[in-house]
């Protein structure tokens, strides 16, 4: 190693091991999700310590690392990640590249590679008992709540256990715990856009702009997807914001929705009727007027007469010329009526963030 | 006999501190209190085994100036049975930590190992120096320090210490003894 990846190497180690101190104090005090999120937060660190020991040709090293990663991933209820280094380590054991000597690193492997075949298995069950419960994101069920909440500290870091729990809490008014779920399901499922959407719509509910925008700024920055539903939730920070700039940013950050022909129709049918909005406000008829074209367009192409009922709820939303009618002249900007408003944004956040299915994703 | 204020473990760049409400409430519970405990250790794997006491004291007041969740999460866990056989292992690496004070001042431990058992721990920046730690009420858990021992074995290269804590002065605890004195 390098003397810079030395130096990174000590702080990976102390840092992943204070966080698995931490991760028992939790679990002895009942913080299963807390105890979960430290374990995955250490198994993250464990698999960069592995690839330092790769880059370095300790190959021993990586393996140990990456096996020590993955029990970490095991104890977050995290099957995919510890996959991932799991496959790692058995490409070193198929190139011969750890020591003879080195039974233990063997014999771990094979530990931890049952173990995941029983998480996954325990996963399956799970499922069974959530569809024998009649437990559905879209489909609020007073009995499913205590049901899902017994079962939080066996798959504490299961971020479908979270989102089921989100969806019954916020369908059954408990937003407390709507909201408690909904934290987790976005921290065990970073790199999900719905869920970071989801989160960011949270703090525009309790009209706080600044952290929705850097939470979705942060995943548009780290995440190579178009992220519709993060797009959308943004363009309403930026509106949240209010004036001419936050507007025109709004537009831009939807501006990709609108120019890919690959994404997803629900997303883009919410990104041209919210850029149409943000355009009338702006005064910029000529675009405002072709956005609207285009929702009709759109219209031919919904995927279900519920999407059709939204567009036509756009429409009627949105004036059908720029006359100025039922708007506010400000500073620049018109600004169309406030409850007008709120219908776009939040049939634009029902079209992007709707319950989704626990297919996809899913371990 | 060996001595050790549990107020010494901030003193560690490893947070064994987030170990202390599970070793006082595994060793009694008094916010002041001192628990004397057996204490089983090898040097290394060839050598012979050692027979120590520790007397491990506390003050609840005082680690609250560098903890102050410790009050709370004690109360936390005198309330609940849950997980109790994890709780003695993390108490167990306090008693661990404890010792090597005295016997080998000078050896720092510096990562937690996962790769085998939960609780063992690399010492001094080095990748073959290892602590292996066992804790188990009496009788509790028969077996578990040779089962510890043999996936210890599997790698013969490292250089390792051992402790075994028996924890014989207190009887477990259930749910109810702190409400009926």
């Amino acid at each position: 190693m390098t003397g810079t990846q030395a130096a990174e190497y000590r702080e990976l180690e102390l840092q992943s091991s204070n966080l698995l101190l931490e991760a028992d104090s939790r679990l002895v005090l009942s913080r299963y999700e807390e105890a979960a999120f430290h374990a995955l937060q250490a198994g993250r660190s464990r698999a960069r310590m592995g690839e330092l020991n790769y880059k370095a040709d300790e190959w021993a090293g990586a393996a140990e690392d990456w096996l020590s990663a993955a029990a970490c991933f095991l104890r977050a209820t995290a099957p995919q990640q510890a996959q991932t280094v799991l496959r790692l380590v058995q490409q070193l054991s198929s190139e011969g590249k750890i020591p003879a000597h080195r039974e233990d690193v063997r014999v771990a492997q094979e530990e931890r590679t049952q173990e995941l075949d029983r998480l996954r298995a325990r996963a399956r069950d799970l499922q069974r008992e959530l569809d024998a419960q009649g437990c559905r994101p879209d489909v609020a069920a007073p009995k499913a709540i205590p049901f899902l909440v017994g079962r939080v500290r066996e798959f504490p870091g299961f971020w479908p256990l979270h989102y089921l729990l989100f969806r019954q809490a916020s369908a059954l008014g408990d937003r407390a715990l709507a909201r408690k779920h909904l934290r987790w399901e976005a921290t065990f499922d970073p790199d999900n856009a719905n869920f970071t959407a989801l989160l960011g719509f949270m703090h525009l509910a309790d009209g706080r702009p600044d952290p929705a925008i850097e939470l979705g700024s942060d995943f548009l920055a780290r995440s190579p997807v178009s992220a519709g539903s993060v797009r959308v939730m943004l363009a309403n920070a930026f509106a949240q914001e209010g004036g001419a700039g936050s507007r025109e940013r709004a537009i831009e950050v939807l501006r990709p929705l609108l120019d890919d022909g690959g994404v997803d129709v629900k997303q883009r049918i919410a990104a041209v009727a919210l850029s149409a909005l943000f355009s009338r406000e702006l005064g910029q008829e000529q675009e405002f007027a072709r956005l609207l074209r285009e929702l009709e367009a759109l219209a031919g192409a919904a995927p279900s007469s519920g999407v059709a009922d939204v567009i036509a709820e756009f429409r009627r939303s949105l004036p059908a010329a720029p006359n100025g009618q039922g708007s506010s002249r400000n500073g620049g900007t018109y600004a169309l009526p406030e409850a007008v408003r709120r219908r776009l944004f939040e049939g634009a956040r029902e079209l992007t963030v709707g319950p989704m299915s626990l297919g996809a994703g899913g371990p | 006999m060996l001595t050790y204020d549990m107020a010494s473990l901030f003193q560690h760049p490893l947070k064994f501190r987030a170990r202390i409400p599970s070793a006082i409430v595994t060793f009694g519970g008094r916010p002041v209190g001192q628990c004397r405990i057996q204490v089983q250790r090898r040097k290394g794997a060839q050598d012979v085994e050692n027979q120590d006491e520790l007397l491990l004291s506390w003050d609840v007041a005082t680690l609250k100036s560098w903890c102050t969740d410790v009050e709370e999460e004690i109360a936390i866990l005198l309330q609940r049975d849950e997980d109790r056989a994890t709780r003695t292992e993390l108490a167990a690496v306090v008693v661990a930590v404890a010792v090597m004070a005295h016997i080998e001042p000078q050896t720092l431990f510096t990562r937690r190992s996962s790769t085998g058992t939960r609780h063992d721990y690399y010492l001094n920046e080095t990748r073959d120096e290892m602590i292996e730690i066992a804790g188990r009420w009496e009788a509790g858990l028969p077996g578990l320090f040779e089962e510890k021992r043999d996936q210890s074995n599997l790698n013969r290269q490292l250089r390792k210490r051992w402790v075994s804590v028996t924890i014989v002065l207190q009887s477990p605890r259930n749910r109810t003894e702190r409400r009926h004195p």
